[in-house]
């Protein structure tokens, strides 16, 4: 069921690519994928290489077509004319054609997103110089480096001020300054209302500018929420100790060995430690034995998760 | 519709940024930087053009004879040649001038030609007292009373006297003649054509450059660059971006098809423009409909991009798209050249084109004009009646002969069948024929019977069996000649090119007023009252035999048009199909016209044929339409045997059946009372006719012609087509047989073919991208 809150609206969908003659081999790309995208959020899409990820996003923009399920993106079915139009996408290795400048590039893509020229003309400026291209806009879009074409991508997703803007690996080739201004664009995009789907590879990028992620693998989503709630949702987040006045074997002697301890001589006559240790109850335990060891424990804190090792965890899992 | 616009003008930008166009624009503006300074100029003629030699055979003739008479123009001319030159003259005079070759100043025609602007040069031309009682121009007397002339103008009077003297050989066709220039200095100083034919000539070099530069340079070109145009736009990366706009796939596609068409649009109109600009500017001929080149190229590209354009969608891959487009040429010239091949060798020559019935035996002659007898124990037909000729003769005959038809006519008196062979003339025309004869005691050999002396296109047996063969200047009756006679006969017809070839087996049976038929006239025989009916100069004339035997013209009618015709007389009518499709029903006798339709058949008519027993008349037309008509009331009759068939060939048999063929090998014979078929003599055909029929036709039918395309060009400027072997330009003695195959351009048949073509390809293409997953 649609819901106005929600731009992208997936439910069970599935595809099944077939090929080889009268189509009698089958590659299963999505096998029921639910997913909601809120409207103005920057929601990221993470999945490793043949998890659907672009099979997902070009049945949205009804560039391929579903086997079954549903989906919506802004209230209408995925990849009718009514929807595109409000869509902004910049594939992955996409190819602007070689003859084109910068500015007629946009002129271009205006005017296949139903812009008029003027219209186009009048707010190329502008978005020139928020990509970093103005100035470079009547250079050939074949001598422009791998980074000004994608920000050149980047400007053509933007140019008709659409609802949603799916960018399919936006930074890949952008320098780090690059990056950062391309974060910048977005997050100055979800506050003028447009939602943004990303699809990355860089795990980083994703946990730097998405309020939302959800992971995909096997053409299932495995996980959705914030990247708090995905990297805190993580059981096995380590315990760290910086720990004085003990030798490695009077440490270890401390634990069991169900705590996966992992110890490291460290500086000024520093141990430093690295268990699994998930009840309270345990770490009581663990702390009175150290102490009645007489060793002193100079600091000790549960470690947060980042994304990418929630994302590998979750993988493995699958796996 | 702005999405789609912005498409095309990006296709436009695609091919303006391509390097390929502009090294062929400035290949095409190099080409008619050259072309510019090239001119015309307009003389007054001081030579003879070949066109103007119209009989070069009657003007030798009157040379031969009159050389030897002192103070005749022909013994002036003959004194004025030196030794070389006479020798050579009488060799061709007695027709040893080899082989003709092409071009205007080819052949013995030429050689002609040439030796006569010579004399035209030479100073001793002109002499008071041997030019003096010829009936001059006004034009030649103001030049003959300047008296001593120098140069052109002396050269001019020359060209006049000359046509004076000799009005049989040559006819002036204009007093200009047309030099060619370039930058004002000259190349050709008088063209070798009249004024007239300027713009023909024109025309005909256009669209020689035309279809150079454009069929194949141009086509090729575009083709190089804009195949890329799809593949680059299914690509993976271009495709994803282009497919998330608000855009119609197959208008996509369609779109950019349409955009790779603007290259060659581009090409056309800058060389089409540049073209027609030239040849206002330089040689005052502006011809607007040459700029409807530019669309027929653009759709003659059109054809191999749609190819291209399709392999480049489905395997989005450049070179693959041209290497498609170089498959589906070589296929479709494949296609094109075994079904024109196999129609020509096989289907045409074996078809049978004449059916005769003589006693027992049937005999048919296929379009080779080969004649054969039914062998009804084999089931087949056995050639008989072979030609004499082999090798290069029997070439040229065949070539010459294919203007006319060869029709066995079965004299039962003497069982034997006979028939007119045309005969090769002089100067690669066609002499007077030869009849000959086959008996069935030699088991049908062909024999010569004699040449006749003049031109006769059908021979016929009237009731008392005499053999009439009606000409232009008589009609003459073949009454026999000894062997002795026959011999001397072919002496002189090997020497003077048949024009005595005649001897004495034929006499005169027509008495003193022929009517003035002109070179191309028709005839009949009717065969219940012996009336001769001749057509010609849009005239119909009735000759009746009186007791002495002679013909007179008994009742004649006026025709509004001149059209070349065909008649046949029986029972109460005279029946006039002309070209163009009109029929006119004449009473018999009085020739009083019962019924005039200006287009009651389609196509040109061909044979024009009365049953014997005078009960009804057939017409068979070009594009194998059958009618009939009731001779005794007029009425054209509803049941025809068409229905079940092609029908190739039309005769009657003694008793009345109609007899046809099918187009092929089989002879069929009709009781046109009962309206049913009585008899079929059919030779299986061999398996060459199941793979046509099977695989070859079909696969031509349904292929696209980008080749006649060409023939839009003559079209949308001149009107009608040009000939294979060069411009049009018509001699005096020329045939317009109807015999010779209709090969009428069909502009919407072309248009329609292709551009089903075209719009099948693309809508495979459309419905293949709409559904594809990229």
């Amino acid at each position: 069921m649609a819901n106005a809150e929600h731009v992208i609206q997936v439910e069970g969908l599935k595809k099944t690519y077939r090929s080889g003659i009268l189509g009698r081999r089958t590659l299963q790309a999505l096998q029921g994928v639910d997913l909601q995208v809120p409207q103005g959020s920057i929601y990221g899409l993470l999945g490793p290489n043949g998890a659907g990820k672009t099979t997902l996003i070009k049945i949205l923009l009804g560039i391929v077509r579903k086997s079954s399920g549903g989906a919506t993106v802004l209230g209408l079915p995925a990849g009718k004319p009514a929807a595109r139009r409000r869509i902004g996408y910049l594939p992955e290795n996409h190819r602007i054609p070689r003859h084109l400048t910068g500015r007629t590039a946009l002129e271009y893509y205006g005017a296949l997103s139903g812009l008029a020229v003027g219209e186009v003309r009048r707010r190329m400026p502008e978005l020139l110089d928020r990509v970093g291209l103005l100035g470079r806009e009547k250079e050939r879009v074949s001598g422009y480096s791998k980074g000004m074409q994608q920000r050149l991508g980047l400007a053509q997703a933007m140019l008709h001020k659409p609802d949603l803007i799916v960018l399919d690996e936006p930074t890949d080739g952008v320098d780090p300054v690059g990056r950062k201004e391309i974060r910048e664009v977005l997050r100055n995009l979800a506050s003028e209302g447009a939602t943004i789907f990303l699809n990355s590879h860089l795990l980083q990028e994703i946990e730097l500018v998405c309020e939302q992620v959800a992971i995909l693998t096997k053409g299932v989503v495995r996980r959705t929420g914030s990247v708090a709630e995905l990297t805190s949702a993580m059981e096995e987040a380590p315990m760290v100790f910086d720990l004085h006045g003990a030798t490695p074997e009077t440490v270890a002697g401390c634990f069991s060995g169900h705590h996966k301890l992992e110890t490291a001589p460290g500086r000024d006559g520093l141990v430093y430690g690295r268990a699994l240790i998930k009840e309270q109850s345990e770490l009581d335990a663990v702390v009175d034995a150290l102490r009645a060891a007489h060793v002193s424990i100079v600091s000790m804190k549960r470690r947060e998760l980042t994304l990418e090792e929630a994302f590998l965890d979750i993988v493995k899992e699958e796996n | 519709m702005r999405a789609y616009l912005a498409i095309l003008k990006d296709s436009y930008r695609e091919a303006r940024a391509s390097r390929v166009l502009w090294i062929s624009l400035v290949g095409i503006a190099i080409v008619l930087l050259l072309l510019a300074p090239i001119n015309l100029s307009r003389e007054t003629a001081v030579s003879l053009r070949r066109v103007e030699l119209a009989f070069p055979d009657r003007m030798l003739e009157k040379v031969s004879v009159e050389k030897e008479q002192d103070g005749t123009p022909s013994a002036h001319l003959w004194s004025l040649l030196s030794a070389d030159q006479q020798k050579r003259v009488t060799e061709l005079m007695e027709g040893k001038g080899g082989r003709s070759r092409r071009g205007p100043g080819g052949g013995p025609h030429g050689e002609i030609v040439q030796t006569l602007n010579n004399l035209l040069k030479n100073e001793k031309f002109y002499d008071a007292s041997v030019w003096s009682g010829l009936e001059l121009s006004e034009e030649a007397n103001s030049l003959v009373d300047e008296g001593e002339l120098e140069g052109d103008t002396a050269q001019r009077r020359n060209l006049l006297l000359l046509a004076a003297a000799f009005p049989e050989g040559i006819r002036l066709v204009d007093d200009t003649s047309l030099g060619l220039y370039y930058a004002n200095a000259e190349i050709i100083g008088e063209l070798p054509f009249p004024p007239a034919q300027i713009n023909r000539v024109i025309e005909f070099g256009v669209t020689a450059v035309l279809g150079f530069f454009l069929g194949i340079i141009g086509v090729f070109c575009s083709l190089l660059v804009t195949s890329g145009v799809i593949p680059r736009t299914f690509e993976p990366g271009e495709i994803a971006l282009l497919l998330s706009k608000p855009i119609n796939r197959s208008g996509l596609f369609l779109v950019k098809f349409l955009g790779g068409c603007t290259f060659t649009l581009l090409y056309a109109s800058v060389l089409v423009t540049g073209v027609w600009l030239l040849l206002g500017v330089r040689l005052d001929y502006w011809q607007i409909n040459l700029l409807w080149c530019i669309p027929v190229y653009v759709f003659l590209f059109a054809i191999y991009y749609a190819v291209s354009a399709v392999a480049g969608a489905v395997w989005r891959n450049p070179i693959v798209a041209l290497v498609s487009v170089v498959i589906f040429y070589i296929g479709l010239k494949t296609v094109e050249i075994t079904q024109l091949q196999m129609k020509r060798e096989m289907i045409d020559a074996r078809a049978i084109r004449e059916v005769v019935i003589a006693g027992d035996d049937v005999f048919a002659v296929d379009g080779d004009q080969k004649t054969y007898v039914w062998n009804a124990e084999e089931l087949r037909w056995d050639e008989r009646l072979k030609k004499t000729a082999s090798g290069m003769a029997a070439l040229m005959r065949g070539s010459l002969a294919a203007n006319y038809r060869f029709v066995p006519v079965y004299d039962s008196a003497a069982d034997r069948v006979l028939a007119l062979q045309p005969s090769a003339g002089r100067f690669a025309r066609v002499g007077p024929p030869t009849l000959v004869a086959g008996y069935r005691e030699n088991d049908w050999e062909r024999e010569s019977l004699g040449r006749l002396p003049e031109m006769v296109q059908s021979l016929y047996l009237d009731s008392s069996g005499r053999i009439l063969l009606p000409a232009k200047e008589a009609i003459y009756e073949y009454v026999g000649q000894t062997d002795k006679e026959q011999k001397r006969a072919d002496f002189l017809n090997n020497v003077t090119g048949g024009f005595f070839g005649g001897g004495r087996a034929f006499r005169r049976v027509s008495v003193d007023d022929m009517p003035e038929l002109g070179d191309e006239f028709a005839s009949a025989l009717h065969t219940q009252t012996d009336d001769l009916y001749l057509l010609g100069n849009g005239q119909l004339c009735r000759l009746s035999a009186g007791e002495d035997g002679g013909y007179r013209v008994a009742a004649t009618v006026e025709f509004d048009t001149q059209q070349r015709s065909v008649v046949a007389a029986g029972g109460e009518v005279c029946v006039v199909a002309q070209r163009g499709g009109r029929v006119a029903v004449c009473d018999a006798q009085t020739l009083k016209i019962l019924s005039d339709s200006e287009s009651l058949i389609g196509g040109n008519p061909r044979v024009l044929t009365a049953s014997p027993d005078g009960a009804a008349v057939a017409l068979l037309t070009h594009d194998q339409q059958l009618l009939l008509w009731d001779a005794q009331t007029g009425e054209q009759r509803d049941w025809t045997p068409s229905a079940k068939g092609k029908v190739n060939a039309v005769s009657f048999s003694e008793q009345g059946r109609l007899l046809t063929s099918d187009g092929r090998l089989a002879a069929i014979e009709y009781d046109i009372t009962a309206e049913s078929e009585t008899q079929r003599w059919a030779e299986r055909p061999s398996w060459a006719y199941g793979f046509y029929d099977s695989f070859v036709y079909p696969a031509w039918s349904l292929l696209p012609k980008p080749a006649e395309l060409t023939g839009f060009i003559p079209y949308v400027m001149g009107g009608e087509p040009f000939p294979e072997d060069g411009p049009p330009i018509a001699t005096e003695g020329d045939t317009d047989s109807l015999e010779q195959d209709d090969e009428q351009f069909e502009a919407m048949g072309v248009l329609t073919s292709n551009g089903l073509f075209i719009g099948v390809l693309l809508l495979f293409g459309c419905v293949y991208v709409s559904r594809k997953d990229y």
